[in-house]
């Protein structure tokens, strides 16, 4: 008995103690509201948040000079010449300008030594324009990542970055500038339902753990998905591609759907595997189009009222299809 | 208890000493794997010149140069890729286009380059220990001085740990293919186009991550994971041409020496940007005697010869920039030279790694431009247009026709009033402050090669040490106490320094320079430094 209350009493004091040092870092609405009566914000007043680990949160503000999140004193060198410094805060930003850069990666002028960011909360920063570079290659970001109807004047780079929330948004956001998601890992949904991509865009060797949703989204510069890993569904459904559409290499387990898209111009499909079902519906295919030395194991993509023009042609040499059917004889 | 307790701690500190052994380990193992490649990535750029950047202008959209090379390679597990980039793609390559070979003939092993034998030649000390890869600066300098045999003569076979020398027939036969040069090429996509536009393959140093090791495409690769030791590789290879409708920026056309399972058949598309950006650390051109070397034409009855040159302190100044050059060029030939050729004689310096890093010094010009016959000054007080000031230390004009078997300053001496006496020119001049570091000065008799000459090789007298080796200049001050030193070098290319520029290349420059302004901006960059120079002259 004594034991016993001996080990609730003990508990009760972990308890007390845990509650008292949650409320040490409050995330509480007045201090969102303090910060969002502020209209123009340095970028240097955010970094000094973060470095006390306070949150940050801000609304219909204007951020001027570079947000620098390499600023942020790196522990240690995580490899030769690697640097990566950790964000502990959560960072929110609704409605906000960016003035500019975002740097959550960089190389030291004399290219000696590179700098990372790992983001240990969320990394939001919803209906926000960022009117200079962003740069979140090579960023672990731990918490949900929300950049949904976003406008990215300049270049943006998300390369060799890595998603660990079940999903991540970039929803009706326009990217106006060459975009780079090339080895980019996505370890839950990716969302890019309805964005603008007006430069080049590319998501070579991106890896994307749960579905890919690009429905009803233009592509105006050359769309580069070569080398992709998709293990979830993948939705082009009502997509527009302007310039080359490039598919190669990739290897798809699970649906992948262009219903009704439309291809204006070369659109590549070869080397890849499909395992899932493959639909094409009412797709409208403006200019060659290959699938050679792709594997359908689900059967033929369902082609069904697709539209051509003169200028359509399809390519499919060494292109094979297994029908169910067959994949019962592997049994 | 006590028991369990030291057995705890006894544990504890195994496991701590198996996870300290085991990172040393790993790292050994990183950087085996990073060698094992066989480029060590660790170039002394410093001392391979730099390619005397021409400037070819505007380039095709797409450039091909396959069909000259051999097929695809395949190194195996030995750490060979630079003795295959260099040797058997590059040197194959050179003599391809020197022969005009087929296809057909490049798949025969007598016409491809041993990269066994290259790789075998390079000096233990100078590569890693079982095969374990080199650098570019140690076999391409083994193409300049010994050369490298075929592959009919030397089968890649039988590596061994790679400790073994090449036998003397192979070193004999290699002598008859041996490259001229190599130089040192800026990482630029324009740049690089345009010497594959030229039909001069880069020899390329890469740092590969896992995409590119697993690629399997005729895609356009335009990312890698390269930023953590253990998961790049340093990698020798050559380019082969470009595209710029593949992929989003244009593409540059890669040869690798793994096989053909690999890529696109053993070749790949990389982005130029990427490229540029990430990709590639080290990019070199080379040639061989047909390249880089100024046709000759018909042969005639003019010859200029440097005849000697003296370059001292300026003893009448305290300034350690003011120096005097004494000289003289004698026409050697039957025929007599006419002022109407326009042709002069040039004292320069550049810099012995990089020549486009160069100079002016004195600009002595031959010409019936300005008065009569016998005539001479300084050009400034008879051209107003200075962009035909091209000496940024002085500038001289002379009216004087040169007869075979006479030098220009006996026939400048016969043309004063009264006629002067001495031996040779005596010209004060001021070297610009702002060189800085490893040069050359030469003088060159027909500097612009005007003249048609029956030997255009004995027109350059160098100002070096002894030995050939540049001089070193701070701030425009010559270093190593060289008050005054008399030299007849007709060039600096010889056994000691196979590599430096030839006398040709720098004529090729000065041509170039001349023909699309280079040289008057230069001098324009330097009139500030501009001093009354005197040329009058000197029997001593």
């Amino acid at each position: 008995m004594k034991k016993t209350l001996f080990i609730l009493s003990l508990l009760f004091i972990i308890n007390g103690i845990a509650t008292a040092c949650t409320y040490k870092t409050p995330n509480t609405k007045d201090n969102i509201k303090n910060n969002s009566k502020e209209s123009k914000i340095t970028a240097d007043k955010i970094i000094k948040q973060i470095q006390k680990d306070e949150p940050v949160y801000y609304k219909d503000a204007v951020i001027s000079g570079d947000l620098d999140f390499t600023a942020i004193k790196a522990e240690n060198d995580e490899s030769i010449g690697e640097y990566r410094s950790y964000i502990n805060s959560s960072i929110t930003f609704i409605n906000c300008s960016f003035e500019g850069k975002l740097i959550a990666s960089r190389k030291d002028t004399d290219n000696k030594a590179n700098h990372y960011v790992t983001f240990s909360k969320n990394l939001t920063f919803i209906n926000s324009e960022f009117k200079a570079e962003v740069n979140f290659s090579e960023s672990n970001i731990i918490g949900i990542v929300n950049f949904a109807g976003s406008t990215f004047d300049e270049i943006t780079s998300f390369e060799g970055a890595v998603f660990f929330s079940k999903s991540t948004f970039f929803s009706e956001s326009n990217f106006k500038k060459e975009l780079k998601f090339q080895r980019t890992v996505f370890e839950g949904n990716a969302e890019f339902l309805k964005c603008t991509f007006e430069g080049i865009t590319s998501f070579q060797s991106a890896v994307l753990k749960g579905n890919a949703q690009f429905g009803a989204t233009k592509f105006e510069q050359y769309a580069d998905f070569t080398n992709i890993i998709v293990n979830g569904a993948v939705y082009f459904n009502y997509a527009e591609f302007f310039k080359q559409a490039i598919f190669d290499n990739g290897t798809f387990f699970g649906r992948f759907e262009f219903i009704q898209s439309i291809f204006h111009y070369i659109a590549e499909f070869k080397n890849n595997t499909f395992y899932g079902k493959t639909k094409f519906t009412q797709a409208n295919f403006g200019g060659k189009t290959f699938f050679d030395n792709s594997v359908f194991y689900n059967g033929k993509p369902n082609t069904e009222d697709i539209i051509t023009t003169k200028d359509t042609d399809f390519t499919l040499e060494n292109t094979i299809y297994i029908e169910s059917q067959k994949l019962e004889n592997f049994k | 208890m006590k028991h369990l307790k030291n057995l705890f701690l006894l544990l504890l500190l195994s496991f701590f000493i198996t996870l300290t052994a085991c990172k040393e380990e790993d790292q050994q193992k990183i950087d085996d794997t990073l060698k094992n490649l066989g480029w060590f990535g660790d170039e002394n750029n410093a001392t391979i010149p730099n390619d005397i950047n021409l400037g070819t202008g505007t380039v095709p959209a797409s450039v091909n140069l396959l069909p000259k090379f051999p097929p695809i390679g395949n190194q195996g597990q030995y750490g060979t890729c630079v003795a295959w980039s260099t040797g058997y793609n590059f040197r194959t390559y050179l003599n391809a286009m020197k022969n005009n070979l087929s296809t057909s003939a490049l798949n025969s092993t007598s016409n491809q380059f041993s990269p066994i034998d290259l790789f075998w030649s390079v000096p233990s000390s100078l590569k890693g220990a079982d095969c374990n890869g080199t650098s570019f600066e140690a076999a391409l300098d083994i193409l300049v001085s010994r050369g490298v045999t075929t592959l009919a003569t030397a089968p890649y076979t039988g590596l061994g740990d790679c400790s073994s020398q090449p036998p003397s027939s192979w070193t004999l036969d290699a002598g008859n293919y041996k490259i001229s040069n190599y130089r040192d090429i800026n990482i630029d996509k324009n740049v690089i186009k345009g010497y594959l536009a030229d039909n001069r393959p880069v020899i390329i140093g890469a740092r590969l991550g896992n995409n590119f090791m697993g690629w399997n495409s005729s895609s356009v690769l335009t990312t890698d994971g390269t930023t953590y030791n253990g998961q790049h590789a340093n990698h020798a290879m050559i380019l082969a041409g470009y595209d710029n409708n593949q992929g989003p920026h244009g593409a540059f056309r890669v040869v690798n020496s793994w096989g053909t399972t690999w890529g696109d058949q053993g070749y790949i598309w990389v982005d130029c940007d990427f490229f540029c950006s990430t990709f590639c650390f080290a990019a070199f051109v080379g040639a061989d005697d047909n390249n880089n070397i100024l046709p000759d034409t018909t042969v005639t009855g003019y010859d200029l010869v440097g005849w000697e040159m003296v370059d001292r302190d300026n003893a009448n100044s305290g300034d350690p920039l003011d120096r005097q050059c004494l000289y003289n060029v004698n026409n050697i030939g039957s025929d007599e030279i006419l002022a109407s050729k326009k042709w002069s004689i040039l004292y320069l310096y550049y810099n012995a790694y990089d020549a486009n890093d160069y100079g002016i010094l004195i600009y002595d010009y031959y010409t019936n431009e300005y008065g009569s016959l016998g005539d001479d000054g300084d050009l400034s007080t008879v051209e107003t247009d200075s962009s035909k000031f091209l000496g940024s230390a002085g500038n001289w004009y002379n009216y004087l026709n040169i007869p075979g078997g006479s030098s220009v300053f006996e026939i400048w001496a016969q043309n004063q009033n009264p006629p002067a006496t001495g031996t040779r020119f005596q010209y004060s001049y001021s070297m610009p402050s702002s060189v800085n570091g490893d040069y050359y000065l030469v003088l060159i008799a027909d500097g612009f090669d005007v003249i048609p000459e029956t030997d255009e090789t004995n027109n350059y007298v160098y100002y070096c040490q002894s030995n050939g080796d540049p001089l070193h200049i701070d701030n425009g001050i010559i270093q190593g106490g060289y008050k005054s030193l008399m030299t007849n070098m007709s060039t600096v290319k010889n056994t000691s320094h196979p590599n430096t520029y030839s006398t040709k290349e720098i004529t090729k420059l000065l041509m170039h320079e001349k023909q699309t302004g280079g040289l008057q901006k230069k001098v324009l960059n330097f009139k500030s430094q501009q001093k009354n120079n005197i040329k009058t002259f000197s029997n001593k």
